[in-house]
């Protein structure tokens, strides 16, 4: 039976090897995963958009440089990641601009106050993450990622990845406490 | 193992990202712990509500124009093209394979069912006969005049019921 490690490991042949259909074919694989990080660590949907186009760019002009130390895929999550991280650095202004007419129907008429309000929150709780914290809990929680490929990715060691990771989820708690709390009761 | 070594574990034992001995140390010590249980339960809420809210889904219209611009910008339009017809080709290929397929076994089915019915037919129609000639015989011997295209004569009637006999057997054979 075929896994998914061996489709990625058989696209990977093939892509070095210039077969551009294989190209095409991991493209079509992998956009969802790498839009999902963009968008998790920049918070902006078209920002996202354009950070999904440009790393497929960059991968892709520079796939004859690729040394094969890790997968393809490791490889692109990290071309987007630093992307999305330069980013967001290069901003430091406030980026709490909520997509609300993008993600899911957040503005729908319907939502209640007290949902709306929730949203701000867990955003806030976001916001108030480091860039590499949050790239971090993006890549392990949300696209189910180990951590040394996440170190890969990154350019870190795993036990820094695990403590980002560690102080995300402690941070995410402290800022959602009082609601996690409210809602137990 | 202590609840503070097991609080600062629940990150990892939540994504499954530990040894099998410390998963399964934790996961004791929180059924028989109130609080490590609690505590466990209350990062379970908080990472619900972060993915509830932060996990972004892409319409299929927002991903097939994402898709075309990444392509696009990758000069890998044409590859795409190309891939969509193959697959169409594939889809349409199998489904044609798969109606024929139903058809002929349609088409099986049915002809099975008249060859059944002929069958019968014919079974029938000759064990009709073989009821025909012994009445035939007995009405010889009771001297009445029968009509038969082979004449009157016993003989002719009992070489017609072998004839009937060995077409049935034959048949039944089959």
């Amino acid at each position: 039976m075929k896994t998914k490690l061996d489709t990625f490991k058989r696209l990977q042949e093939k892509i070095i090897q210039g077969d551009k259909k294989a190209m095409v074919r991991f493209v079509e694989i992998t956009y969802p995963n790498m839009f999902q990080t963009a968008f998790s660590i920049i918070r902006n949907v078209h920002d996202a958009e354009d950070i999904c186009q440009e790393s497929f760019l960059h991968f892709f002009s520079s796939l004859p440089k690729f040394e094969g130390k890790s997968s393809l895929q490791t490889w692109l999550y990290r071309i987007t990641v630093n992307c999305a991280i330069d980013i967001l650095r290069a901003r430091k202004t406030k980026i709490t601009e909520l997509n609300e007419d993008f993600i899911n129907g957040k503005d729908e008429p319907s939502k209640t106050i007290e949902n709306k309000e929730l949203s701000l929150k867990v955003h806030d709780a976001i916001e108030k993450l480091g860039a590499q914290q949050r790239a971090v809990f993006t890549l392990k929680h949300f696209n189910g990622l180990k951590f040394e490929e996440i170190s890969q990715i990154m350019g870190i060691s795993p036990s820094t990845a695990k403590t980002h990771f560690y102080r995300a989820i402690g941070g995410l708690r402290e800022s959602l406490r009082e609601y996690v709390k409210e809602q137990q009761t | 193992m202590k609840c503070e070594t097991v609080k600062e574990y629940l990150p990892f034992y939540y994504h499954n990202d530990l040894d099998k001995t410390k998963m399964s140390e934790i996961k004791t010590h929180i059924k028989n712990c109130t609080n490590c249980k609690r505590e466990f339960n209350c990062l379970k809420k908080t990472l619900k509500l972060v993915e509830k809210e932060e996990k972004i889904g892409l319409n299929f219209i927002q991903k097939r124009i994402l898709l075309n611009r990444i392509l696009k910008s990758a000069g890998l339009q044409k590859e795409r093209i190309f891939l969509q017809r193959k697959r169409a080709f594939a889809f349409g290929s199998s489904f044609a394979a798969t109606a024929l397929l139903l058809f002929f076994l349609l088409l099986n089915i049915k002809t099975s069912d008249m060859k059944l019915n002929w069958q019968n037919n014919y079974f029938t129609y000759k064990t009709e006969q073989l009821e025909e000639s012994i009445a035939d015989i007995h009405k010889i011997i009771a001297g009445e005049t029968i009509q038969s295209a082979e004449g009157y004569s016993i003989d002719v009637e009992i070489n017609s019921i072998y004839e009937d006999i060995e077409e049935i057997t034959a048949f039944l054979s089959i």
